[in-house]
């Protein structure tokens, strides 16, 4: 056909590269290239997303319903317990399903032996006392009057003392325990509004931490770890003004109401702590009012000057106003003077933190020889505990089924190697609290849950791709794509046609030349 | 129980173991300004921060104590100036670091420089934090560690040290960094000479400095600025517009003195020495107003102690790639000098060590024998060079150093913001030197042990600019798109002429 006598250049087919398969096969190459580096681009361009455990994140739903196993001894050294161990342990039961908030995350176990002397088990005794005496709260103890003694009664003790939070969750102040965190810093400031009308230059601080505070700041070491700062401020004016309040012709204070309380802290002027660490701060205030303002008394919500003339701001800290009896600036404020003000601290401190306060109805004799060194019960550092492991249980697991959500949701969201070793990391300390022998080692086990889950919830690694969109690089590079894609996908449809339009003609052809056979047949 | 008292003994000790002194010297300038020169010292008698686990303080700052002790500094100096220095007419600042933008210096403690490192950008960046400067962009390309300019003003404690040295001339002073500074004063702006820092008058200064020392136990905060009075009689309210309106009661002094000679003081100062006339604010009745008169055509006789080297430093050339760096010394003293200078230049300038030249006046020798030692760090990328001769300036004379540098072509992303305007080369100082000493000594283990202490005397030199050459920032997305179109028009050719069906039409 090619021959070259008989070349003909207007036929196309004519030129070898010309030809239609040859053309055909050239596309296909074409397409070959783009399709082979599809895996290539793809290679490239994707983001690291691990598969997350999301089976065992989903599963995490047992922390919700999770129980702490108490073992409750009856003690029976005092003479016969008048309450059997299996009626105890009904009531107990009958209580737990009428009152699930506050007995939901306890399985109380009742024995009437001493369990091999462990420490950890609480116990309940009778004692001779006369009818109407108040039950008597040792370190593990619970000893009862068995004079007047009624069932009921005693289990409602007992839940306050297991699990004291229940009824704190329905007031409005449930909210002003600070978030758990593994380090507190407890700023103690000596603010004097003035100091040149009157007030201290120093405060011995030291000496009054170390005698008020650290017997329990000891005892809550098991939970946290504190960093201690003090420092005095000599001027510290208020950003408002506070109501004066006439008493009679030459006798008044000055009050702060409810609504003076929320704004008393002047952070824009009052330089109150460091940016040195992250560590969440606690602030104790002790506020001197200048002669100005001087006597100034803190209300109550029913309009009273209240007794402590100190307030709490929730999950912020304590403030004490003190209103010295002299009128002249002095030196240095001693430990006997600031003794009822560190009193004060020390509630607000342990309302901060969570510590539960000893039931109504019940009179706390210290265990050990030296009251000082351990103010809390065994019973509310438990409770306690309990409390934070739950608390801390709860808030990794939501941080672990946010992660999975997130990843679920956000397409380009990447997931590193170190975020899912956190996430794994995580869950195996929620296991390892479910399976935990004791309490302590089951509060360890959910702050590492909590601190990790936390830390991959914020790992920055994550956030990586967020600001740069995948639409970003296609439009930059559309001006290649538009020009190189559009000839191969055209080039492709005029080859689909013109094989269909080929096929067509051949389809006639053979049908014009059937006919005309038939026609010529027909003719013979 | 006898550690018990012992406790309450070492605490009985530590009640009002720190001091709080303030003082403002106002001193009438030759060419008819005023040098306002603030400090206010707390001094910590016992202990410095970071020595116990527990931070309590009265008079300190707790801010900056909790940084000091966290980040094991034992030596800071953080100075904020705006303005240029000039030590012809105003002579030997009170407080050294005079260099126009940000300057820090701190001895850490640490074990090596892996921790030292860490604690630098600790440091910095909670510093940025106190003074609402950026001080957190001081880093590697911008901190040095020279051996001999900032050697430790007292002994520093017992342990390894490290020194980190950085520099920032862009920064600029203003009203945020004074209000965070000021609040670190016990009686902040409510008593006391810090009333007087009124922001208006402090930042319309031609000259205008805050700087923060901390040595061994002692933080010193301080305030220098060069006023321009509205009259050649002037008072606290007419240069300050404040007067001082109570008495800083926690303070252990308070003074302040008034540097003019043949001057009349309205009050009558309580002492004067040569000139010097003192008052004492605790014995003040407040508010404390100073006027100050000079007897009609006064010849302002009270010349200012000048630095014996002055120090100039020019960039040369005029191309973007190569030029020259020429730094003239001057010695105007009638003996031979011995000094140290610094220069630190950002790792893109690279300086040629052998083209060295060194000149005495107008003589056309070289003099490299004026050269007695050279600690040179050269640049290894982002950290810059370090050069640190030690010179002996001859007796009056002129001395011309000159290298020759050479300007890299960055990289798009190495550029900083406002690339346009060019680098700001930090600034270069002298330090002078004791006579004849060894300046430095190695230690058992490595560690530096310094001949000599005390506050050192440092000139500095203006900063420069860098001019480097700076593509268009839109640059990336031109080339992609440019290029994007040549391949998409070569593509568009080549497969047309593969798969195009070209036929010869036959014309007849």
């Amino acid at each position: 056909m090619s021959d070259s006598a008989t070349f003909d250049p207007t036929k196309r087919a004519e030129v070898f590269f010309q030809k239609d398969l040859l053309r055909v096969k050239i596309i296909a190459s074409y397409w070959a290239v783009v399709l082979c580096a599809i895996p290539l681009w793809w290679y490239t361009t994707s983001i690291t997303r691990l598969p997350l455990p999301t089976s065992r994140v989903s599963a995490l739903e047992w922390t919700d319903s999770f129980k702490f196993p108490v073992d409750l001894v009856v003690s029976r050294t005092a003479g016969d317990a008048p309450v059997s161990e299996a009626e105890l342990e009904r009531t107990i039961q009958r209580r737990t399903q009428l009152d699930s908030a506050r007995w939901g995350a306890l399985d109380v176990r009742i024995h009437s032996n001493n369990l091999q002397n462990r420490s950890d088990v609480f116990s309940l005794a009778f004692n001779s006392n006369p009818a109407g005496a108040a039950h008597i709260l040792g370190d593990d103890t619970l000893s009862v009057s068995s004079a007047t003694y009624t069932l009921p009664q005693i289990v409602d003790t007992l839940g306050e003392l297991l699990s004291p939070y229940a009824s704190l969750k329905h007031e409005a102040d449930g909210q002003r325990v600070a978030k758990y965190s593994p380090k507190y810093r407890l700023s103690f400031t000596l603010l004097n509004e003035d100091v040149s009308s009157i007030g201290y230059r120093s405060w011995e601080i030291e000496q009054s931490i170390y005698q008020y505070l650290e017997p329990t700041l000891n005892q809550l070491r098991a939970l946290h770890d504190f960093e201690i700062e003090s420092h005095v401020q000599f001027y510290a004016p208020l950003a408002f003004q506070p109501e004066r309040v006439q008493v009679s012709q030459n006798h008044g204070y000055w009050a702060l109401g409810q609504e003076e309380t929320a704004i008393f802290v002047n952070s824009a002027e009052w330089t109150l702590s460091s940016s040195a660490s992250n560590d969440p701060v606690l602030h104790f205030i002790l506020f001197i009012p200048s002669s100005q303002h001087r006597p100034m008394h803190v209300m109550t919500a029913q309009g009273s000057a209240a007794n402590s003339n100190a307030f709490i701001i929730p999950q912020w800290g304590g403030i004490v106003v003190y209103n010295p009896e002299r009128t002249t600036p002095q030196d240095v404020l001693d430990t006997r003077t600031l003794l009822p003000i560190f009193r004060t601290f020390h509630t607000q401190l342990q309302l901060l933190l969570g510590v539960p306060p000893a039931p109504k109805g019940t009179y706390h004799i210290p265990a050990s020889n030296i009251p000082r060194t351990a103010p809390l019960t065994r019973w509310q550092l438990a409770a306690l505990l309990r409390a934070r492991t739950l608390e801390n249980a709860r808030s990794a697991s939501e941080a672990l089924r946010s992660i999975v959500a997130l990843v679920a949701q956000i397409g380009h969201l990447p997931v590193k190697e170190d975020v899912r070793a956190l996430v794994r990391a995580a869950l195996d300390d929620l296991d390892a609290m479910r399976d935990a022998a004791d309490l302590h080692r089951a509060f360890s086990s959910a702050r590492d849950a909590a601190t990790r889950a936390s830390a991959a919830f914020f790992d920055p690694g994550m956030l990586a791709m967020l600001y740069f969109p995948a639409e970003h690089t296609y439009a930059v590079y559309t001006p290649l794509f538009a020009p190189v894609g559009v000839p191969l996908i055209v080039s492709v449809i005029r080859e689909i046609k013109r094989i269909r339009k080929e096929r067509a003609e051949e389809r006639k052809r053979k049908e014009k030349g059937k006919a005309r056979m038939e026609g010529e047949r027909r003719e013979e | 129980m006898r550690w018990h008292v012992a406790i309450f003994l070492y605490w009985a000790t530590r009640i009002l173991a720190e001091r709080f002194d303030e003082h403002l010297e106002l001193t009438a300038l030759p060419d008819g300004k005023v040098l306002g020169h603030w400090t206010f010292t707390t001094t910590l008698e016992d202990a410095e921060p970071g020595l116990s686990h527990a931070q309590h303080y009265t008079l300190f700052p707790l801010g900056l104590g909790q940084i000091l002790n966290a980040h094991g500094a034992s030596e800071l100096h953080l100075a904020l100036n705006a303005g240029q220095w000039n030590y012809k007419l105003w002579g030997s600042p009170p407080e050294p670091s005079v260099a126009s933008g940000a300057e820090i210096w701190t001895w850490m403690r640490a074990r090596n420089s892996t921790e030292a490192d860490a604690r630098w950008v600790g440091l910095r960046n909670a510093l940025a934090g106190v003074f609402c400067a950026s001080l957190g962009s001081l880093d590697d390309q911008r901190t040095t560690t020279p051996a001999l300019s900032f050697r430790p003003s007292v002994p520093l404690p017992i342990g390894k040290h490290e020194l980190r040295h950085a520099t920032l001339p862009a920064e600029h002073v203003c009203t945020e960094n004074l209000t965070p500074f000021v609040k670190l004063l016990p009686c902040k702006a409510s008593a006391g000479l810090a009333t007087l820092l009124n922001p208006h008058a402090l930042f319309s200064a031609p000259f205008h400095g805050l700087s923060v020392h901390y040595t061994a136990g002692a933080l010193k905060l301080a305030v220098q600025a060069v006023f321009t009075p509205p009259r050649q009689d002037w008072s606290l309210h007419t240069l300050l517009d404040r007067s001082v309106p109570a008495a800083c009661t926690v303070a252990s002094s308070s003074t302040l003195s008034i540097v003019a000679a043949g001057a009349q003081l309205d009050p009558e100062p309580l002492t004067d020495l040569n000139g010097v006339m003192q008052y004492d604010l605790a014995s003040a009745s407040y508010p404390v107003e100073v006027t100050i008169r000079h007897p009609v055509d006064t010849v302002f006789s009270h010349r200012r102690l000048t630095p014996a080297v002055s120090l100039r430093r020019t960039m040369t050339g005029s191309a973007q790639y190569a030029g020259g760096l020429l730094v003239q010394l001057e010695n105007a003293r009638n003996e031979t000098v011995r000094v140290s200078y610094l220069e630190t230049l950002p790792w893109f300038v690279t300086l040629y060590l052998h083209t060295l030249d060194i000149r005495v006046d107008e003589d056309p020798r070289q003099r490299l024998d004026l050269l007695e030692r050279l600690s040179y760090v050269p640049p290894r990328a982002p950290a810059p060079t370090t050069l640190e001769p030690i010179l002996r300036l001859p007796p009056m004379s002129r001395v011309t150093m000159r290298f020759q540098l050479e300007r890299a072509f960055l990289l798009y992303t190495q550029h900083p913001p406002d690339a346009q305007r060019g680098w700001d080369l930090p600034p270069a100082a002298v330090t002078i030197l004791p006579p004849s000493s060894p300046p430095i000594t190695a230690g058992p283990g490595g560690q530096v042990v310094f001949a000599f202490h005390g506050p050192p005397e440092r000139v500095y030199a203006k900063t420069l600019l860098a001019d480097l050459a700076t593509p268009d920032f839109s640059m990336p997305y031109n080339v992609i798109i440019m290029s994007s179109t040549l391949v998409a028009l070569l593509f568009g050719n080549v497969f047309n002429l593969m798969t195009r069906a070209f036929v010869i039409v036959n014309a007849q």
